[in-house]
């Protein structure tokens, strides 16, 4: 078990480490404007998480050294308790430590900086198993083919399936959740289920089960309404309809958009043969990480300039928003019911303010016309639809 | 085949790197908590004239003796006018200013739920006409120039086919006018949009939607490898000030304006309509061989936003015999902000103006 002197990840100033927290000032975290980081009696000082580090990667590298070249399994970066590895843990400590203290602005600069600072240690992991796996430089020919294959297989088997294998390189992809995430978070407002109920199940395979679900729900939703609330029980059933396409949309969209991975794999292993080939290898973990992000944007330029892409895009965003428009109708209809005032009601004024502010700038500038044409020659200019300062 | 010397790196040299970039991460990040505020904005200014949430303002002259004619900068609906006085060094405007013009801004401020149906003919006959009329009434001139940015140069494109009796220069810079080159994402993923169905569910456009949208042009190198780059100049506080700069102004987005949203979209994106002579704004048709004054068209080569080939047409459609084409080597927003773009785009302004 390597031990060494990392803070544990859920590390807080203050929070079970008695022999430091006795040092640590009352408020801790500033002192007048700056930050007390650079002192070195500080409990927050970053020396010792600098040394921390040496210590952690030295304790690292002489574990992989250890194991032998051909057979013996790589080692993997050590985890913590908590199963975090070194880079999770580089995260943590700082989000927990500096990201709490830095001014609201600073924050989302702070976590993007700390995001790709992880995304890239990750990947240097996933390197140094690479190389590990590879064994030494002297190792045969045969022998790095094959090692290099199924490093990439692995990979791309993890980018289709999900699978944690991928984890490292997934995470300098961390965008492609984005969209989805916007998407599940913009439904959650206006469905009638929290979030986007059928998000977790794999693009792959998921077809085949939701077909099913959307067809019984369809059959269910076409049973004609009746009775005194027929109407209403009429547009509950449009909503549901609106949510079942709305489904099958994002559903479309994330099967596109999961081609992604492995296509980025295939260019970027096309781009490392180039390098070979052209003598000009890679050098640092640096270049390979930027070699990386050339091969993610030829792979997504490709799949983005597409008809296909466009196509799922706009489907996506009008099916969400004809799913939002019926929500939204369902609720005025219900305030309106109560005496409230609705979203149509608004929009009402609205469009009549924005007319009457035409006429007053109309008028006003006219008026300014007038009053300048008379006094053209003696006194500067009024104001024409506004107020000139 | 992969040849076994694709890579040339050792473990421990891997190691090294790895250690390194956590001790540069770590002082940088320590750099950027201890920050501050940040300001932006650096050259000093004035209001001239406001109306609704519009500003305009006047820079106050740097330069001993002013330019009789001054020019009115017309900014995108899209983010906020200070990316071209972002800090001093990093100054568009304070580049003119030096250059001896004198310079007005319009400021469109942030649209709110009351903005929803503020429409294309409020902007370019409304706000945009008012204010050429207050410059013109405050310099006791007939015409004055035109300058404007990304979207704002084609609303200067646009005011200038309708009111040429008031423009008497027009510059336009990274200004979309074909909106269908093969080249241009934005144009083909809103090709399919239902843009009616979308601004009659959302009302104003959310910015944090327009900002995911271009981010996603480029989003390994905008989302990603940018904030790499960063952390080896961090350790700076004055470099690490310019970086936090930058991103204050991409991710400060005013919403849109609904109405001149759905009319933006759906007549320059989906149908190109500029190039084919089909605009209108306020029932004015917009004729762009009416554009018959002197024109300063600047693009950039390496735009991902608008691309070169989009701007590049204008030529081919304005009206005057006056035409000049500069094309910078740089990015959508190098072109205001870049050490490379100080040099060479306000004097190249200052030049052309001086010699009409």
């Amino acid at each position: 078990m390597l031990r060494c002197n990392i803070p544990p990840a859920n590390f807080s100033p203050g929070a079970g480490h008695a022999d430091r927290t006795a040092r640590a000032p009352a408020a801790p975290f500033h002192r007048g404007d700056r930050l007390v980081s650079d002192d070195s009696t500080s409990p927050f000082s970053t020396n010792p998480w600098l040394e921390a580090q040496r210590q952690y990667l030295d304790a690292w590298g002489a574990m992989w050294r250890a194991a032998a070249p051909s057979a013996a399994p790589a080692p993997t970066s050590p985890a913590d308790s908590a199963g975090q590895t070194w880079s999770d843990s580089v995260t943590a400590w700082w989000r927990s430590l500096i990201a709490p203290s830095a001014p609201p602005p600073m924050q989302t600069v702070l976590a993007a900086v700390l995001a790709q600072g992880q995304a890239y240690l990750q990947m240097g992991e996933t390197f140094m198993r690479l190389l590990q796996r590879m064994g030494r430089p002297e190792a045969a020919a045969e022998r790095w083919q094959e090692q290099v294959a199924a490093y990439f297989g692995d990979l791309k088997a993890g980018f289709s399936n999900g699978s944690h294998g991928a984890a490292p390189l997934r995470s300098l992809m961390a965008f492609w959740e984005l969209p989805l995430d916007t998407w599940r978070r913009t439904v959650s407002s206006s469905a009638a289920t929290p979030g986007d109920f059928l998000a977790g199940l794999k693009p792959q395979g998921a077809s085949d089960f939701t077909d099913d679900l959307h067809e019984r729900l369809g059959r269910f939703l076409s049973v004609p309404a009746l009775g005194y609330t027929r109407e209403w029980q009429e547009r509950g059933q449009q909503l549901l309809r609106l949510g079942l396409e709305y489904q099958r949309a994002f559903q479309d969209y994330a099967e596109v958009v999961s081609k992604l991975g492995v296509d980025a794999i295939d260019v970027f292993q096309r781009r490392l043969v180039e390098r070979g080939d052209a003598g000009t290898p890679i050098t640092t973990l640096r270049e390979a990480f930027d070699l990386w992000v050339d091969a993610g944007e030829e792979a997504y330029a490709k799949l983005v300039s597409t008809d296909e892409y466009a196509e799922v895009y706009g489907t996506l965003v009008n099916r969400l928003m004809a799913l939002k428009q019926q929500g939204r109708r369902m609720v005025d209809e219900a305030a309106g019911g109560f005496g409230l005032p609705t979203a149509r009601d608004l929009s009402a004024v609205q469009r009549r303010q924005q007319e009457l502010n035409r006429e007053v700038a109309a008028l006003r500038q006219e008026l300014a016309a007038l009053r300048t044409r008379r006094t053209w020659s003696q006194t500067p200019a009024p104001s024409a639809g506004g107020a000139e300062e | 085949m992969l040849p076994p010397e694709t890579f040339r790196i050792t473990p421990d040299q891997a190691m090294r790197e790895m250690q390194d970039f956590g001790a540069r991460l770590t002082r940088g990040l320590q750099t950027l908590g201890d920050l501050g505020e940040i300001d932006v904005g650096a050259t000093a200014k004035d209001v001239v004239y406001r109306e609704g949430k519009m500003v305009l303002y006047r820079f106050r002259p740097l330069a001993r003796e002013l330019r009789r004619v001054p020019v009115m900068i017309t900014y995108a609906l899209v983010n906020r006018p200070y990316m071209i006085d972002l800090q001093e060094d990093r100054s568009l405007v304070r580049g003119m200013l030096k250059g001896g013009l004198d310079v007005y801004l319009i400021d469109w401020g942030y649209p709110d739920g009351g903005d929803r149906f503020l429409s294309l003919d409020d902007y370019i006959n409304g706000y945009m006409d008012r204010c050429v009329d207050v410059i013109r009434r405050r310099h006791a001139l007939d015409k004055i120039n035109l300058l404007g940015i990304c979207q704002g140069g084609t609303f200067s494109l646009c005011y200038a086919a309708l009111h040429p009796e008031k423009v008497r220069n027009l510059i336009t810079t990274v200004t979309p006018v074909d909106f269908h080159t093969p080249d241009n994402l934005l144009s083909r993923w809103v090709r399919h949009l239902d843009v009616d169905l979308l601004v009659d569910t959302l009302g104003n456009i959310p910015g944090e939607l327009l900002n995911w949208t271009y981010l996603s042009l480029k989003p390994f190198r905008l989302t990603g490898q940018k904030y790499l780059d960063m952390v080896d100049q961090l350790e700076s506080p004055a470099k690490a000030k310019s970086f936090v700069r930058m991103e204050k102004w991409i991710f400060d987005s005013p919403d849109q304006a609904g109405e001149a949203f759905r009319q933006f979209t759906k007549d320059f994106y989906q149908r190109n309509a500029l190039i084919k002579g089909e605009v209108s704004i306020g029932g004015h048709p917009v004729d762009l061989t009416r554009v018959a004054m002197p024109v300063l068209n600047i693009y950039a080569a390496d735009d991902h936003l608008v691309p070169p080939a989009a701007s590049r047409v204008l030529g081919d459609y304005v009206g005057t015999d006056d035409y000049t084409a500069l094309e910078f080597p740089g990015g959508h927003i190098g072109l205001y902000v870049s050490g490379k773009s100080q040099a060479t785009i306000p004097p190249a302004i200052c030049r052309w103006l001086s010699e009409r």
